[in-house]
């Protein structure tokens, strides 16, 4: 199974950490950790892409942190992810998309870093409901607010 | 000189995406848009103005608070007045993060108008500078419908 693990533009090294110690042959991963300190040994690592979407053609499953953007993303195109909280992080908006994403069962959600390798486990057997997106129409609004158009 | 232009704010990651997206959607209602913008990191959109102001909150280090804030305040204060002095700006449009809270309060002063769209990642819970916009902002959007029982006055119009 190819995983591709992606954390945007934060640091999330315990997250890295934690993959390094499973032991499994068939599980091959990539990473990409941004400015992380911590360099994963488990895969081969990248800081940043401008082509994250070859990255996600090429995996069977992307586990990414709980940013909105690309969360959103993978689900329009429909990948198998699991979404995971980063708790090297103070903020906690993650909680209010992981919250949604597994209300909504789009996607698994991992909050504890000690169940990933469950649900790597699980990938396979969990029944993902489709995402719609609801596209953004006040646009409009916005230009006649700022005195765009008339 | 004296061009009609309006200032863009945000910031790395889901903010620049976002902005990225509401830009796009401004250009095809206006396709002569321009616009200055401040952000904590470098232009990304092609603006005639860009100032780069550090983000007042860090996100791993609550204890710097006291310190990055008012300089934060401090930077954004210059560059607003330098960004007045050399355009005349319409209005504010922010997507977050916090460092968008001055400038805002300064353009409403001023008499202009300022619209903030709280991030989309919010469904339950407010974040702290959209608590401000919501008072300092003349339009208020949240892109999740869940989030207009947190803002009754705000506007649901689909997420980015």
């Amino acid at each position: 199974m190819n995983i591709f693990v992606t954390i945007g533009h934060t640091r999330f090294d315990s997250l890295f950490k934690k993959i390094d110690t499973y032991q499994r042959d068939d599980w091959n991963f990539v990473f990409q950790m941004y400015d992380g300190e911590y360099m994963p040994k488990s895969g081969v690592s990248i800081r940043y892409t401008d082509n994250i979407d070859e990255y996600y053609d090429n995996a069977d499953v992307v586990i990414t942190h709980a940013g909105a953007g690309t969360v959103y993303h993978l689900l329009e195109i429909g990948k198998p992810i699991i979404v995971v909280a980063n708790s090297d992080r103070i903020d906690t908006h993650q909680e209010d998309l992981i919250r949604y994403v597994e209300d909504n069962h789009f996607a698994q959600a991992c909050r504890n870093l000690d169940h990933l390798e469950g649900l790597l486990n699980n990938v396979n057997d969990f029944e993902a409901v489709k995402y719609h997106s609801e596209p953004f129409l006040a646009g409009i609004d916005i230009a006649k607010i700022l005195k765009l158009i008339d | 000189m004296h061009e009609k232009v309006i200032l863009v704010i945000y910031g790395r990651g889901g903010h620049k995406e976002q902005m990225r997206r509401l830009l796009n959607e401004l250009k095809k209602k206006s396709p002569n848009l321009q616009f200055v913008s401040i952000a904590d990191v470098d232009d990304q959109f092609g603006s005639l103005l860009h100032y780069k102001c550090p983000e007042p909150r860090d996100k791993f280090n609550v204890w710097s608070a006291p310190f990055k804030i008012p300089y934060s305040a401090f930077i954004s204060l210059i560059q607003c007045i330098r960004l007045v002095a050399k355009y005349k700006i319409t209005g504010i449009v922010s997507t977050g993060p916090g460092m968008a809270v001055l400038p805002s309060v300064l353009f409403r002063l001023l008499g202009k108008q300022v619209v903030y769209i709280e991030s989309w990642s919010r469904f339950y819970s407010a974040s702290l500078t959209g608590r401000f916009m919501y008072y300092v902002s003349t339009v208020f959007y949240v892109q999740n419908e869940s989030m207009k029982k947190l803002f009754s006055r705000a506007k649901y119009r689909g997420r980015l």
